[in-house]
């Protein structure tokens, strides 16, 4: 029986020049699936049952990452991926097989000569392998805190710089992300939003509020002792609750 | 002085506008406390302005000199009712009121005079510490007349009348020469001379001093904030991510299709010249045509990676592609058409650039839109470090008149839209 492969690969030239030079370098592999994006992959998997999978770590759809976690169960897994200081690091210390683009005859060949001798012998588990390398992708955040929320305003999503959001506040179930004249609705909670802010540019004064800093117009007690907030270009006024009354207080 | 007419500017606000700049500059309580003066509008409302400006003084010197009158007459009136001498009451009265008026008035006029003349800080906290010290001798010295007067008049007409005895004078002189009663009534003219309002006034001198060296902190930071984002400008705009993928299409298509590997070849040279700011040209100007050309290498490459999968359309009016823009954010916007629009989504996506013209109030805008098709917004919260540089390059470059806009249809999609004010083409050039 010929051994089987899948290709997955977003760009149509790069999939073919894979496959041409799989058929000169492994003439008895026989590709059964050639795949443009993560869900076909995901479906060729099944129906084919290959013994080799080609995956493309960036794919639309559904990610070569996603398709591998399936893949692994069933055939032994490639990656290929063009250059991305991430995963190469990744790859290097894990037990995981990689090409990197643009794929060359030697290294190519150096992959089938390894594959070869493992087919031998039952799949790899390297589940634990590839869920390292998700955590590795998954870019890096340069920047400590958020800097954009995107929100659904009526029948749009909009994406609206922290600068210009004046308050959150929360009800049971969502988040009102007010700015001047706009507001929207998130299902983020404001613990999590807590921790993706500025601490210094937004001060929660309630627990269902948090506000922005900047756009405080100013403070004043009721007759009851209650003190309440008023911001810049919106009329709401906020309440602060007594455990954070100390932010207003003695400077 | 250019510094000291700011800090006459800016301590002269009124509370509420005070009250804002606190805010600004982090500090809701002192917002929180020039608030609640805002509100007290009373006899005290002198209190909200700054420590010997003329609007403190002149509104303290009416209400207390109010005050001081009252206390004339009451006074005058009571002792001359005392004496049956009306005379004696209306002098009284006289001599009492002007006593209070010039203890309380002459400090703070003088010390706003000083104010008035912009010295520097030290001579003028020097100036109004005397302003204070003169109201205090001023004091003294209607003391004395006043003394002179009662000793003169005042005394006699009471043993006259029987209304002291001979014991009590003489006590009465030992009280008033005592060091004592001279400790005491220094102690008051100080206080009605505006002492109390030295404090406030010195913490403001520090305040302003605080004041300046943050606001250089703050000026320092916008100075590294633009270099920085030019610096980001001039850094190479491609990743290695896509050259090396382009590259691998590129080796691909050799073998494959040698006309579309030439094209390739064509486009990524075009890119490269165009978006490597080593190969580009050091006077070219940043117009809109020259960065609709980078975006149209940019997707002629993606389009021959991904054949099939992407068209694009540009559509900008001649007219408008002379108009001046700024170097590279457009293109951030394509690739962001590309990267998270179209590439993520299984089939073949549109992007759309577009430029309009509009007249405002505030002059000609240039409306530029990319336009995807693509998998579109999702909601949450992101980092979104490329879309926050382009916000911050046009707000350095066009203050609040010039605005960044990304949303998201129902049906997926996304619109980025970047407008500026329309300046003319020879103002702004690539900067470096």
């Amino acid at each position: 029986m010929k051994t089987t492969a899948l290709i997955a690969e977003d760009e149509a030239p790069q999939r073919q020049a894979l496959r041409q030079l799989l058929a000169s370098l492994w003439p008895d592999l026989e590709v059964v699936a050639e795949c443009g994006d993560g869900l076909a992959a995901l479906a060729a998997l099944d129906v084919q049952r290959p013994r080799i999978a080609f995956l493309d770590i960036r794919m639309p759809g559904v990610s070569g990452l996603d398709v591998a976690q399936r893949a692994c169960q069933i055939a032994h897994v490639v990656f290929t991926t063009a250059y991305d200081e991430h995963a190469v690091r990744a790859f290097e210390t894990g037990a995981l097989d990689y090409l990197l683009k643009p794929i060359t005859a030697e290294r190519l060949g150096k992959t089938i000569l390894r594959l070869r001798e493992r087919l031998n012998g039952s799949v790899p588990d390297i589940a634990a392998a590839i869920e390292n390398l998700r955590q590795s992708v998954i870019v890096p955040q340069r920047s400590l805190y958020i800097r954009w929320i995107t929100a659904a305003v009526g029948n749009v999503i909009k994406m609206f710089p922290v600068e210009d959001i004046l308050f959150f506040k929360s009800d049971e179930k969502c988040t009102r992300v007010v700015t001047r004249g706009e507001e929207a609705v998130i299902r983020t909670s404001l613990k999590e939003l807590l921790e993706a802010l500025d601490p210094n540019a937004f001060w929660q004064i309630h627990r269902s509020v948090i506000v922005q800093v900047r756009a405080i117009k100013h403070v004043r007690r009721t007759e009851l002792g209650a003190m309440q907030v008023s911001v810049e270009g919106c009329s709401e006024v906020l309440p602060v609750s007594q455990a954070f009354q100390y932010r207003f207080r003695g400077m | 002085m250019n510094s000291r007419t700011h800090r006459e500017e800016a301590f002269r606000l009124k509370a509420d506008a005070r009250a804002k700049a606190a805010t600004a500059r982090g500090n809701p309580a002192a917002a929180h406390r020039a608030g609640w003066s805002w509100h007290a509008r009373t006899l005290f409302d002198y209190r909200r302005y700054a420590a010997f400006s003329w609007d403190w003084s002149w509104r303290r010197c009416v209400l207390f000199a109010t005050f001081g009158c009252l206390y004339g007459i009451w006074q005058g009136t009571a002792n001359g009712a005392l004496l049956s001498n009306w005379r004696i009451g209306f002098a009284l009265t006289l001599g009492i009121a002007e006593t209070m008026i010039a203890t309380m008035c002459l400090a703070p006029l003088a010390a706003a005079w000083v104010r008035s003349r912009k010295w520097p800080a030290k001579r003028e906290m020097t100036g109004v510490l005397a302003a204070v010290i003169l109201g205090v001798v001023a004091g003294h010295a209607c003391q004395w007349l006043g003394n002179a007067y009662a000793n003169r008049v005042v005394l006699p007409r009471a043993l006259e009348t029987r209304v002291v005895t001979e014991a009590y004078l003489v006590r009465y002189h030992a009280l008033t020469s005592s060091p004592l009663s001279f400790v005491s009534a220094s102690v008051l003219f100080f206080l009605l001379s505006g002492g109390l309002a030295l404090r406030p006034y010195f913490a403001e001198q520090r305040r302003f001093a605080q004041e300046a060296r943050e606001r250089e902190v703050d000026e320092l930071q916008l100075l590294k904030q633009e270099t920085d984002l030019q610096l980001l400008v001039l850094q190479a705009q491609i990743e290695p991510h896509f050259l090396f993928n382009t590259l691998a299409s590129l080796r691909s298509l050799l073998r494959q299709d040698v006309g579309r590997a030439e094209a390739m070849i064509d486009a990524l040279v075009e890119h490269l010249r165009a978006a490597m700011p080593v190969f580009r040209e050091s006077t070219q100007r940043s117009a809109l045509s020259e960065q609709l050309r980078i975006c149209t290498s940019y997707l002629e490459l993606m389009r021959v990676r991904l054949p099939d999968r992407l068209t694009y359309a540009i559509d900008v009016p001649e007219a408008l592609r002379s108009a001046s823009f700024p170097p590279l954010i457009l293109l951030t916007l394509v690739e962001n058409a590309v990267k998270h629009g179209i590439e993520p989504k299984p089939g073949p996506g549109h992007i759309r650039i577009e430029a309009k013209r509009e007249r405002r109030a505030d002059g000609a805008h240039i409306t530029v839109s990319v336009t995807d098709n693509g998998a579109g917004l999702s909601a949450g919260l992101g980092h979104g470090v490329g879309l926050s540089n382009i916000r911050a390059q046009l707000a350095l470059k066009y203050g609040d008149r010039a605005a960044l806009s990304l949303m998201s249809g129902a049906a997926g999609g996304a619109l980025a839209s970047i407008d500026i004010p329309e300046t003319d083409a020879n103002q702004t050039g690539v900067p470096g």
